[in-house]
């Protein structure tokens, strides 16, 4: 586990180095990765579940990126994409390509759809987050452009 | 400011230029029309319609003495991550929104932006880090993520190198997947104690498109519909062409061996 934590902070550092990122947020793209893995691994310890484990982590993620985004005036893709790249279901594809390797039907739809549905869970956890934090922006009131608008 | 048509043009010319550096750096679809919007009524227009998918953008602004001027922009190449550029993009439009500056001054700090790129050190060293953190991530051992990140320089050797070569970038991802997985093939015949599963998924990591299937989904959610849609079918396109690739180059190594 502990192997794990370390090694989605690398992960996330190293996407983050790829998509050039201002040296300064680097450590916090990477520690967002750290972050939104430990709480997927406490979800699936409480059982909760893969398909909300993987919302919730994701959601957190999100929450992680627009709080500091706004902290800093920054675009939160910024932060999110790095720090959600250790839930992407890199794995879940690479065993749908193996079954279809070995011809196995019941292990391709049973890989297969565990894919579709992290990915659903990946945009849905995003997608609530970005749906509260548009409207608490509008709500306040927040518009114009020297404010950063309700979009950001 | 924008009195005469060739004003008027030229400002449109420039909302393009960020509008088009903006979705070649990540930026989404919906933040780059709210941000060309903005700008355009900072600029004086009265009303602006901005309609950008993630290959094109449609812009007509019409200012106050009742003048509509349209263009539109073909963008080749969108879907790249420069988040430096990015956020050089976001405080451009902040400062011009809040301060519009002159057309040449608002185009001499568009070139600057322009400049802006990722030194390849930074690739290399993110791709094998990257790749090597995740062959580890998804349970390998050292020796498999020290040969994930092997696999990750020649990856992105290519995609430096080699990407402008291919037809598109469907093409270049089966052709990419598959000379890493013969690679990684080969690794494995001479060192048998490697885990191949696990070099693979940490090399798939660095090209899976997965974030782009949630950019897609959420572009959908948030009534984008089109861009979602582009979005959706380029990644499940090019996943399937890594998944192809990899698979191409397991099932001619297990041919080689049986």
């Amino acid at each position: 586990m502990i192997v794990q934590l370390i090694t989605a902070f690398l992960g996330s550092l190293g996407f983050a180095l790829v998509f050039n990122e201002r040296r300064r947020l680097i450590f916090a793209a990477a520690f967002g990765g750290l972050l939104g893995w430990a709480f997927y691994l406490l979800l699936e310890e409480l059982n909760c579940g893969t398909f909300f484990a993987v919302l919730a982590a994701t959601a957190f993620v999100s929450v992680y990126s627009e709080v500091l985004a706004r902290r800093l005036r920054l675009p939160s893709t910024v932060i999110f994409i790095p720090a959600a790249v250790p839930l992407v279901p890199g794995g879940s594809l690479y065993y749908t390509m193996q079954a279809a390797v070995n011809k196995n039907e019941t292990m391709i739809k049973f890989r297969g759809s565990t894919t579709l549905q992290w990915a659903l869970a990946i945009a849905l956890g995003l997608s609530l987050v970005k749906a509260f934090f548009w409207a608490v922006s509008k709500a306040a009131g927040r518009s114009g452009c020297s404010k950063g608008g309700p979009k950001q | 400011m924008l009195s005469d048509n060739i004003n008027k043009n030229y400002f449109l010319k420039l909302l393009l230029d960020i509008g088009e550096m903006m979705l070649k750096s990540g930026a989404e679809v919906n933040r780059v029309e709210d941000s060309l919007d903005r700008m355009g009524r900072a600029y004086g227009a009265k009303g602006m319609n901005t309609f950008a998918i993630t290959s094109s953008i449609v812009l007509t602004a019409r200012f106050g003495d009742d003048s509509i001027v349209t263009q539109t922009r073909r963008i080749e190449g969108s879907g790249g991550n420069d988040f430096i550029k990015l956020e050089a993009l976001n405080e451009l439009s902040r400062e011009c929104c809040a301060n519009p500056v002159p057309l040449e001054e608002l185009e001499r700090r568009l070139e600057k932006v322009k400049e802006i790129a990722p030194p390849p050190w930074r690739l290399y060293v993110g791709s094998m880090i990257a790749a090597g953190s995740f062959a580890v991530f998804f349970g390998g051992r050292l020796a498999d993520g020290i040969a994930a990140a092997l696999v990750a320089a020649l990856i992105c050797f290519m995609q430096l190198k080699a990407s402008e070569y291919f037809p598109g970038a469907v093409i270049f991802n089966l052709a990419a997947s598959f000379i890493s997985g013969l690679c990684i093939c080969g690794i494995c015949a001479f060192i048998p104690s490697l885990n191949s599963d696990m070099i693979m998924i940490g090399d798939i990591m660095l090209l899976i498109p997965g974030i782009a299937i949630t950019t897609a989904v959420r572009d959908t959610l948030i009534g984008d519909t089109l861009s979602g849609s582009m979005r959706l079918m380029d990644s499940l396109v090019k996943a399937g062409a890594i998944a192809g690739g990899f698979m191409l180059a397991i099932m001619i190594s297990r041919g080689w061996h049986i």
